[in-house]
This record gives structure tokens, C-alpha cells and sequence, in this order.
């Protein structure tokens, strides 16, 4: 099957060393008439400098209010194709590993209901499959979950948890980060299907500091993995550090704390006074590693501009161990839940609650502890509340 | 509790509100605990549940998740 | 259409322990050091002195099933059927028997796949949809990624800058990607205000969602139409009432364009994490290849690359030196535009009398 439109100006993005998506579209062409009539939408966007595609509908599989986007383009007669071009979000694995089994399986379904084509992965994690219509949903759900598969998330809900590999492959995980997100997703299906908060919740979690997730960035509750205790040293491997890297200049006057010596050949580092940034061991991953009491400090609220500017999320819980049963922590997710419920307006995410009704009132309403960890610096100003009992009457 | 009348009511609500007000599920919840004696948050979302798997009702979305009648 | 199998709900997605390859299944939580080997590969030892070879290739992210298929038929080749993908859409084989690492490679080049992505340079750059399929998009998301990740292909493949440089695209401010703690991000933006179609709007949209949606409180009922009106003043053009109410579009095909800020980071290493920051409020949007938002970027990194101190991130390196020094020293004109008077303008402005001439 050829082409069906001349595509001067995305035939310009086939050329270059990096891989194309014109040419995965394109692939794609070959096999359905989404893909063909998505290379002329495209090519006119291009021309015109204008998006071509409407807002989303009611559109999903019976029961679920999420896991589908209903997207319909806005030039239906000319591209037919993509009248509907809806997305549906397929719960990943954490740690986005497959077996190409498994890959192949998802593929042959999506080969015989969509366009062939899919974003891997979405950027809340999910596996997008990109493109069809709306008879096909059904077919592709039952495909799908009669094979262990599941839906993600969208809508005012719970959407899809991700994380980075963590124990999997890295030797800084403080937590395991997989098997926590695999349970968090597990915990909360109906929360996740059947959209019934105020707006989004996303949950990222991290095994250390580097963050790979971005989860501090883009999560409104945020679990990233760290430590208490002495950061392992192996003198002989320092040693063998010092034959590549100027340690001096590149480990110990880089430690932001300024809580690393380096002298006659031997690295000393005060541990009271380390703030746990991963620099040092990072640079040394031979001859440094976490501390030997493990868990994650979980911060709260962050979100991208819209509405009022971006937040990152900030410290709530400095430390709390995470291993199963995480009861603990669900217990924690269940007070924020519910005090979000009931004082959320609609669209309003809990970073921006929390920044309405203030901090204090959010730590009192969840039960936890003031702590000076959850701050940059105390208040400056002189307006601040008081409880009943403070008051002498 | 009779699940069946938080139902009846549940779609009343709807009914009642397409074309005016969206209601969101959390809306749809606090307002049957509201007016409904006996009815709580679980049983309210239970009944909500039966109602959208019975494609009584579905989820809209509208940079919000709503829950409207079905399109005719 | 043939009968369909059961539906399950709420099974959640299969549990990864399935598709790890044996070898991490043997040593997880048991890592004991990482060593990359090049650009576009890296060796993990266990503590039981196993290894792991892990070769990185480039992705679009937008995949065709056929490409799909292509990476499976490497992985059963040389890597007993297992691979993954990265936080930032890369693709990771994974390899057990070191005999395989080379001809993996190898294949790979041979095939047409980029070897990249590790270490000190710029990884694959988070992007969002853009017109292959979002409404709200000020501009793509792909085409873009495209026309940088040409450029700058040897920091991808080869060659190190002073630390990662984290690149991300995000179509319009929505960002419905980690844009706002980048090193560098482009964000699709409008410049003029949303035009209201009073006739669909009173049936299309509810009016008190869609005045709530405005930041500025711009937006108030108008009687006579049963519609909305837009104090313009107040408009900043972010199209959040668009996100409610598709009767106030708000693209504008002449004065959309693409906003770069730097200077963000995710990481805790050295330096908190940090929001990016306003270099360029404008660029026209010039598709297909951008090429003023493409000399932009470069001049960020070849202006970077000869400042920055060694392991030093973008923003680190602009916080040293100073954001005076930075728009002197890239020449990028600053305009009212990058001084804030939004929510965390206050916090901006600077409350010293030292600064760089």
C-alpha cells in the first residue's frame, strides 16, 4: 500500500542520525489506514501550524471511567482514517520490563484493532497504543485483560503509578521501587478505573536521590529512597579512584555539605553532617554506598504550571521504612485522600489545596508532626494561628 | 442498606442535573449521603459502581471526570 | 467479528517479576557497582560477582508495531527475549553471556539503530504529543525532538558535555511531561487570547467551570450572550479555560511559538532540584525543522559546555556565574517578558546590590 498524500514537509524529519517517527509512522502505513490518514493530518498541521484534533468525548470500556482518550480529529470527511483516533493507556510493568513474548502479544492485538501504532511509554508511564475508534474498545479491553493485562489511569483519579528499575538493576536503591509500585497499583484498582477525587493523583517513586522517575518534579505524592547511617567506604577502591578523578576537586569540594576530608590518601566523611545528595557516590559508585538503615522520605504536591505555577513537591514524612505490608504508608495515602475529598474543589490538586488551606492545617488534618526537615526556613512574617488549648481563657 | 434505592436515586440526581450542573462522582456521593438515610460514602460508590457497569450511567470527561446519562 | 474472550477488571498489570531476565531476578537488591563502557553501553556487577551488559539504543517514542517487532527480534537473538525501555524512552537490551555484546551491537548499527544515551550528554529528550494527537498543542512535540536530536547526535552517541544535559519538550503549557525541572525545555506558547464562540458556548460549556479555570480571573459571565467576556488585559494567554470549554480556542497559528527555559534539575546531587527558568520568551514556530529554536538550544549548550565546571548541570553552572552573566555571555536579548509578575514573582526579584557588570 503507497502513500495517500505527498508529505513534503514530514518527509524533511525523515532525514538526519536520529530515528524518525515519520518513518515509524509511515512503517505503520503500510498496515492500517489510521497511519495513512494520520500522515495527512500531520503534513497539513505542519502546513498550517495548527493541531487538527478535538477535544475528547465520552468515550472508554463499560465500568472504567479512565484508561481511554477519546480524541476525534476535526477534519473527519477529508481523513477518515482518524475520525477517531482514540489512545488507550495499557498499565506497564514496573520498571518497564518485557519479554518480547509479552511485547508481541500486546502487538498482535493492537495490529488487528489499531493504527500499529504506540508511544512507549506514555509520560505518566503507561504503554500507549495510539489510534482507533470507538467500536473497537470493547474488543481490545477483552484482548487485553483475558491476557493479564489492565488498564492505566486518567481522568480525576489515581493514574498509572511508575518508578524507576531500582533493585533491579541498580546498586542505590534504597527501596525496592518496583515491587512498592506494583503493590500501590495492586492496593488501589477502583481508585484508578473509576475516577472519584477532586483532579489527577500521581505517584512516582524513586530508589535514591538521582531521582530517574522525576518523580519530585512530576508526582503529587512523591517516594523517593535514601538512608540513616554511615555511608560504606572502601579505602582500596578510593584508592583506585585516585589514579582517574581528582578527588580533591571533583568529590570533595563538589560535597555541597563540605562534610568530606581527603587526606594522605584516606576519605573521611562527617556523617552528621551529610544531607544524603548521592554526588559523592555516584562519582564512586565502587567505592561508596548507602548508609545501612534504608527507606524514603515521601514529599508531597508537585505538578507542571497550570494553574497557578508549577510546584515541586515538598517534604511531609522525612522518613519512613517501606517493606511489605506498607501499612503504614497506606494508612498515610488514605488520611491525604480524605481530607483532600473533603476539602478539594474541583481541578484542584493537593499541592494547590495544601497551599490554600496552609501547610499547618494539612499536617493537622493528616496527623503528622511538624519537623524542620519539611522546610527551607521557618516563617518570616508574624501571622500565624493558634489553636483553642493555646489560649488562656 | 438497599443498594437498589441509592441506585434509583443516583440516576434521579443525574437525570436532574444533565444539561445544568455536571456532577462529579465525589459530588454524586456527598450529596445521596446527604438526602438518602442510611446511605455512606462505600455503599454510594458501590451503587455507583453497579450503575456504570450496567452502562446505566458513564464517565465524561471535561478536564474533570464527570458522570453523566449515556449519549442517545 | 469473532467472539470475543472474558473481560477481566481491575487485574492491574502483570507483575514484572514475569519479564526480568534471569540473571536479575538472581541478583536483585544484590548490585554491587555499575561501570559504563561507552556511550550506548554499561556493565553491572552483583555482590555474587554476576554481570549484566545493558546496550542503549534511541527511540522516537512514537513506535510502529513493525519497529516493536524489530527490537523483539534482537532481544531473542542476543538477549534470551528480555528488554526494557528507560524512564526517558530509550531502549535497554539486556545481556547475560558477554560473547553476545558486540554482535548485539553490532547488529544493531547494522539495522539503523542509534547506540547512545549513557553517561555525561544528552540523553533522549521527554517530549509530549504535540498535533500527531493533543488538542491544546501550541506546536508538535516530535518534530521538534527530531530536529534537535539531529543536531546534536554526538553528545547522544559520543561525545561528553560537563554533565547530563536533560532536554524535554512539552507542546503547550500543560507540560504533560517533567519540562518545568529541565536543563533545557522548549514549551509551545500563545500570545494571544482565547476568541469565544458565544453560539456553541452556552451549550458546549458550563460557565461558572469555565470562569473558575482562568488564573487571572479574566473571564466573566456576559449576560446578553449567556456567555463569557475576557477582560484582555488581564489574559495570559495560558488556555486553561480552552482545557474546559473547546468554545474558547485559543491556538493562533501566526503568534503561537516555543518558550525555552534552563537551568532545571530533578536530581539532589550537589544542588536541590531546581525549577527552569526564562531564556527566551518567543521563537516563531518554523516547522518542519525549527531552525532558530535548534541555533538557540545550541548556543545554550556550545555557551554550557565552555563555562561549566566538570559534573557541574546547566543550572548550576547559570547559578555561579549569575543570570546576568548568563544572557551576556549567550546573548540572548532579556525583555520585560522574564521578569516575573505571576504567583512567585516576589521571590525573583533580586534584593542585593552585588551582581556581575
Amino acid at each position: 500500500m503507497g502513500k495517500k498524500y505527498a508529505t513534503p514537509l514530514l518527509d524533511e524529519l525523515k532525514k538526519g542520525a536520529f530515528p524518525s517517527f515519520v518513518t515509524e509512522i509511515e512503517k505503520a502505513a503500510e498496515k492500517t489506514e489510521y497511519a495513512r490518514d494520520l500522515l495527512g493530518l500531520l503534513e497539513q498541521s505542519y502546513r498550517e501550524k495548527l493541531t487538527h484534533w478535538k477535544h475528547g468525548g465520552i468515550v472508554g470500556v463499560r465500568g472504567y471511567g479512565g484508561g481511554v482518550i477519546g480524541r476525534y480529529s476535526d477534519l473527519p470527511d477529508k481523513y477518515p482514517g482518524v475520525a477517531h483516533f482514540h489512545t488507550v493507556r495499557v498499565n506497564q510493568p514496573s520498571g518497564f520490563y518485557y519479554t518480547t513474548a509479552a511485547l508481541r502479544e500486546v502487538m498482535g492485538i493492537w495490529d488487528k484493532y489499531g493504527s500499529g501504532l504506540t508511544n512507549m511509554h506514555g509520560s505518566t508511564g503507561d504503554m500507549v497504543l495510539l489510534g482507533t475508534n470507538t467500536e473497537s474498545l470493547e474488543a481490545i479491553f477483552a484482548e487485553l485483560s483475558s491476557r493479564g493485562w489492565d488498564l492505566g489511569g486518567s481522568g480525576s483519579a489515581m493514574r498509572t503509578p511508575s518508578c524507576c528499575l531500582g533493585k533491579s538493576r541498580c546498586e542505590w536503591a534504597c527501596i525496592d521501587t518496583m515491587a512498592l509500585t506494583n503493590e500501590i497499583t495492586q492496593h488501589f484498582q477502583d481508585e484508578m478505573h473509576r475516577p472519584a477525587f477532586p483532579y489527577k493523583f500521581k505517584f512516582k517513586v524513586a530508589g535514591c536521590a538521582v531521582d530517574c522517575i522525576a518523580s519530585i518534579a512530576r508526582a503529587d505524592m512523591s517516594i523517593i529512597g535514601t538512608w540513616k547511617g554511615d555511608i560504606g567506604i572502601k579505602q582500596d577502591e578510593v584508592a583506585n579512584y585516585s589514579k582517574t578523578m581528582d578527588i580533591q576537586k571533583e568529590i570533595i569540594d563538589m560535597c555541597p555539605t563540605g562534610c568530606m576530608t581527603y587526606t594522605g590518601g584516606k576519605l573521611s566523611i562527617d556523617n552528621s553532617n551529610c544531607n544524603r545528595c548521592m554526588h559523592c557516590i555516584a562519582q564512586m559508585t565502587k567505592a561508596l554506598s548507602p548508609g545501612p538503615e534504608r527507606g524514603a522520605t515521601i514529599l508531597l504536591g508537585s505538578k507542571a504550571p497550570i494553574v497557578t505555577g508549577a510546584l515541586m513537591s515538598w517534604v511531609i514524612v522525612p522518613f519512613i521504612k517501606l517493606e511489605p505490608p506498607y501499612e503504614e504508608f497506606f494508612e498515610l495515602v488514605g488520611k491525604i485522600w480524605e481530607w483532600w475529598d473533603e476539602h478539594g474543589k474541583n481541578r484542584e490538586r493537593i499541592g494547590e489545596l495544601i497551599e490554600r488551606m496552609g501547610f499547618p492545617t494539612f499536617l493537622k488534618g493528616v496527623e503528622l508532626t511538624p519537623h524542620p526537615a519539611m522546610i527551607k526556613s521557618p516563617r518570616r512574617d508574624p501571622f500565624f494561628f493558634w489553636d483553642e488549648e493555646d489560649i488562656q481563657r | 442498606m438497599d443498594i437498589e434505592s441509592i441506585k434509583k436515586e443516583i440516576v434521579a440526581l443525574i437525570e436532574e442535573s444533565m444539561g445544568k450542573k455536571k456532577l462529579k462522582p465525589g459530588d454524586v456521593f456527598k450529596k445521596i449521603v446527604e438526602i438518602h438515610p442510611g446511605a455512606t460514602k462505600d455503599n454510594a460508590k458501590a451503587a455507583l459502581r453497579e450503575l456504570m457497569d450496567a452502562g446505566t450511567l458513564v464517565y465524561s470527561y471535561k478536564g474533570g471526570s464527570y458522570v453523566e446519562m449515556p449519549p442517545k | 467479528m469473532a467472539e470475543l474472550p472474558q473481560r477481566q477488571t481491575d487485574i492491574g498489570p502483570p507483575h514484572y517479576e514475569k519479564f526480568l531476565p534471569p540473571v536479575i531476578k538472581k541478583n536483585y537488591g544484590q548490585w554491587s557497582y555499575h561501570e559504563v563502557l561507552s556511550h550506548g553501553h554499561m556493565v553491572h556487577t552483583a555482590k555474587s560477582g554476576d554481570k549484566i551488559w545493558t546496550v542503549r539504543v534511541a527511540s522516537p517514542r512514537l513506535l510502529s508495531t513493525t519497529t516493536i517487532y524489530e527490537m523483539c527480534d534482537v532481544a531473542d537473538k542476543y538477549c534470551g527475549g528480555h528488554l526494557r525501555f528507560t524512564t526517558r524512552n530509550n531502549v535497554e537490551f539486556l545481556v547475560s553471556d558477554e560473547k553476545n555484546v558486540t554482535p548485539l551491537m553490532e547488529d544493531l548499527k547494522k539495522r539503523g539503530f542509534l547506540l547512545g544515551g549513557i553517561g555525561d550528554g544528552i540523553s533522549n529528550i521527554v517530549h509530549t504529543q504535540g498535533w500527531v494527537h493533543c488538542h491544546s498543542a501550541a506546536t508538535d512535540a516530535s518534530g521538534l525532538v527530531k530536529a534537535m536530536m539531529d543536531e546534536f547526535a554526538d553528545y547522544f552517541t559520543k561525545t561528553s558535555l560537563p554533565a547530563r544535559v536533560r532536554i524535554a519538550v512539552a507542546c503547550c503549557v500543560n507540560m504533560c511531561g517533567a519540562v518545568h525541572c529541565s536543563d533545557i525545555a522548549l514549551v509551545g506558547v500563545h500570545k494571544t487570547p482565547p476568541r469565544i464562540n458565544a453560539e456553541t458556548l452556552k451549550n458546549q460549556c458550563e460557565i461558572p467551570s469555565t470562569i473558575s479555570s482562568c488564573p487571572t480571573t479574566a473571564i466573566s459571565p456576559d449576560p446578553k450572550t449567556k456567555s463569557v467576556k475576557i477582560k484582555l488585559e488581564k489574559c495570559m494567554y495560558c488556555g486553561n479555560c480552552y482545557s474546559v470549554c473547546p468554545s474558547m480556542p485559543i491556538a493562533d497559528p501566526v503568534n503561537d511559538g516555543i518558550a525555552i527555559v534552563v537551568g532545571g534539575k530533578v536530581s539532589n546531587l550537589r544542588s536541590n532540584p531546581k525549577f527552569s527558568k526564562l531564556a527566551i520568551p518567543w521563537i516563531p514556530n518554523n516547522p518542519p525543522r525549527w531552525p532558530e529554536v535548534v541555533a538557540a538550544v545550541k548556543t545554550i549548550i556550545d555557551t554550557y559546555k565552555a563555562g561549566a565546571k566538570k559534573h557541574e548541570r546547566v543550572g548550576e553552572w547559570v547559578e555561579r556565574i549569575g543570570w546576568e552573566k548568563f544572557f551576556a555571555l549567550t546573548g540572548f536579548e532579556f525583555k520585560a517578558q522574564h521578569i516575573d509578575n505571576f504567583t512567585f514573582a516576589r521571590e525573583t526579584f533580586r534584593t542585593t546590590s552585588s551582581f556581575k557588570w
